[in-house]
């Protein structure tokens, strides 16, 4: 009974979608219950929110602090890790104090920083920048401390000055592991975004969701679910193919050493 | 040692021992550098001195807070909620991850289903949660459960897949049924990642048990800290937010622990 061709298994899961959502649908129109609406207007919300007047309202202040946050976040990230874990002097001072603030929950800074900066726009992107700075922060230290030491060997004996090894073999062999790093900054992003839109925000889609549930609206609420979903769809392809343009060379390189 | 650093001498003198009190002491320089920018910026003024309360301040409220009551209420209510959802959570999930790492008809028809949660995060889930279940603590467990067994689920269910397949001959060679094979073979085979499922679990669990309370007033650690901001008790909101702190980081040691404690005899640690 297992599919034999991928076109087969790809047609079986299509259809294992449109059967759920038929069913879901059959179940709202014969026994309706505030928490099942009808697939279709659930739908229709979500467009709406999308080509109406939603999009200024509702999805673009979300986009805004999402890229800005993740921006921040990750550029400091990777200057500041790979400085650490080049320098590695530095890194027993900075260790418990980084292995400490990793563990905790980002949601525990909002209230600090709502406190300090006030239900502003400028402290969403805070606590967002903040809290995905850390996973790539500790993948970038990772990804300079594993350079290869034969790399390292071989610039300094060709009388690279510090600053060129630095660039041209640290960073350079540290990407992948960054990369890794950024995918986790990316989920975390997201979800500081939206909680920091469902605790203090007047616009954005954690707000449009806190509001519909407020009034009821359980169309809206999952409408606005779902187009978080493809928001957080649309940026982790948008980094693999990023990812995958960065480090083409690096992959075929690391093949003929290996 | 980095091949960069000139060679100096009497490095290689020191102990190892004396290295490691050596790093031990720069770790809590670089944590006491860090209460010093804390009291700096607050010298300074760029926020509001009440904001942003005197370390000393901040520790007294966060040792006195284990005499207050209702500190420890707040406490034991998120772990309950937490320890109950995360338990949850790792039983679902361990089954649900086997059975679909077994059956590779199974894995196909739920890979739409599994791909399709996977990007929204389980906070925007708390308004659906409201509307589905309603207030209480049945929406924050059961929220608590469904988010963090994804993890589990996944690392149980590639851990299944990975199983090595010699393992599975030889079982089959020397007469063991099916049944006996999954005993046997693919479910130690599981357990490693399953602790790392399960510490990924745990912390995602405490951050959704500390959201929903902020979010829907549920007692607990979140609605104690939004209650302390709006009050205004700057202090003692901030000695709170250290103690979720603590508590994040003890969750992560204690599951780093056992999950070394599993890893021990497994294949990763292998000389092959």
């Amino acid at each position: 009974m297992f599919p034999k061709t991928k076109t087969a298994g790809v047609l079986i899961q299509i259809a294992v979608v449109l059967s759920l959502l038929l069913i879901w649908q059959a179940m709202a129109l014969v026994a309706p219950s505030p928490a099942l609406p009808p697939i279709t207007d659930v739908l229709s919300s979500a467009v709406k929110l999308v080509v109406g007047e939603g999009l200024l309202t509702v999805i673009f202040p979300s986009v805004w602090r999402l890229t800005v946050g993740l921006l921040l976040g990750v550029a400091v990230g990777i200057v500041v890790g790979l400085t650490i874990g080049f320098a590695k002097s530095l890194e027993p001072w900075v260790r418990p104090f980084l292995e400490f603030f990793r563990a905790v929950p980002a949601v525990a800074l909002l209230p600090g920083a709502i406190l300090l900066f006030g239900a502003t726009d400028a402290m969403r992107v805070f606590v967002i920048a903040l809290g995905c700075m850390f996973p790539v922060l500790l993948s970038s230290i990772d990804g300079a401390r594993r350079t290869d030491a034969l790399m390292l060997e071989t610039a300094r004996v060709l009388g690279h000055s510090k600053t060129k090894v630095l660039i041209h073999v640290v960073v350079k062999s540290a990407w992948p592991t960054v990369f890794a790093g950024i995918r986790i900054s990316m989920a975390i992003a997201l979800i500081m975004m939206v909680i920091s839109e469902l605790i203090a925000a007047n616009d954005g889609i954690g707000y449009f969701i806190q509001q519909s549930q407020r009034l009821f609206r359980t169309v809206d609420v999952y409408a606005g679910v779902i187009i978080i979903g493809v928001l957080g769809l649309l940026y982790t392809t948008a980094m693999l193919r990023i990812e995958q343009r960065v480090l083409r060379w690096h992959r075929g390189w690391r093949g003929v050493l290996d | 040692m980095t091949a960069l650093a000139p060679a100096r001498p009497g490095r290689h003198a020191r102990s190892r021992r004396f290295q490691v009190i050596l790093n031990a002491g720069k770790g809590v320089a670089g944590i006491l550098v860090a209460c010093v920018a804390w009291e700096a910026i607050r010298g300074i003024g760029i926020v509001d001195p009440r904001d942003l309360p005197a370390l000393l301040d901040i520790g007294v409220a966060f040792f006195g807070g284990f005499q207050d009551p209702k500190m420890l209420e707040a406490l034991v209510a998120t772990l309950f909620a937490w320890v109950v959802g995360l338990a949850l959570a790792t039983i679902v999930g361990a089954i649900l991850g086997l059975l679909v790492g077994l059956s590779p008809l199974s894995e196909l028809l739920t890979r739409p289903v599994f791909e399709f949660i996977r990007p929204i995060p389980s906070v925007a889930l708390i308004p659906v949660a409201l509307i589905v279940i309603g207030l209480g603590t049945n929406m924050e467990v059961g929220l608590i459960a469904f988010a963090s067994l994804w993890p589990v689920l996944f690392n149980v269910k590639a851990a299944v897949e990975s199983t090595d397949p010699r393992f599975l001959e030889c079982g089959r060679i020397l007469g063991h049924p099916r049944v006996g094979r999954i005993w046997r073979i693919i479910i130690p085979n599981t357990l490693p990642s399953l602790a790392t499922g399960v510490r990924t679990a745990a912390a995602i669990a405490l951050v959704l048990a500390i959201t929903v309370e902020m979010v829907t007033g549920q007692a607990g650690l979140g609605q104690m800290l939004q209650a302390q901001r709006l009050s205004g008790a700057a202090v003692y909101m901030w000695a709170t937010v250290f103690l979720t702190g603590v508590i994040g980081y003890l969750v992560n040691v204690v599951f780093l622990i056992v999950e070394r404690r599993m890893l021990v005899w497994s294949a990763d640690n292998r000389v092959s």
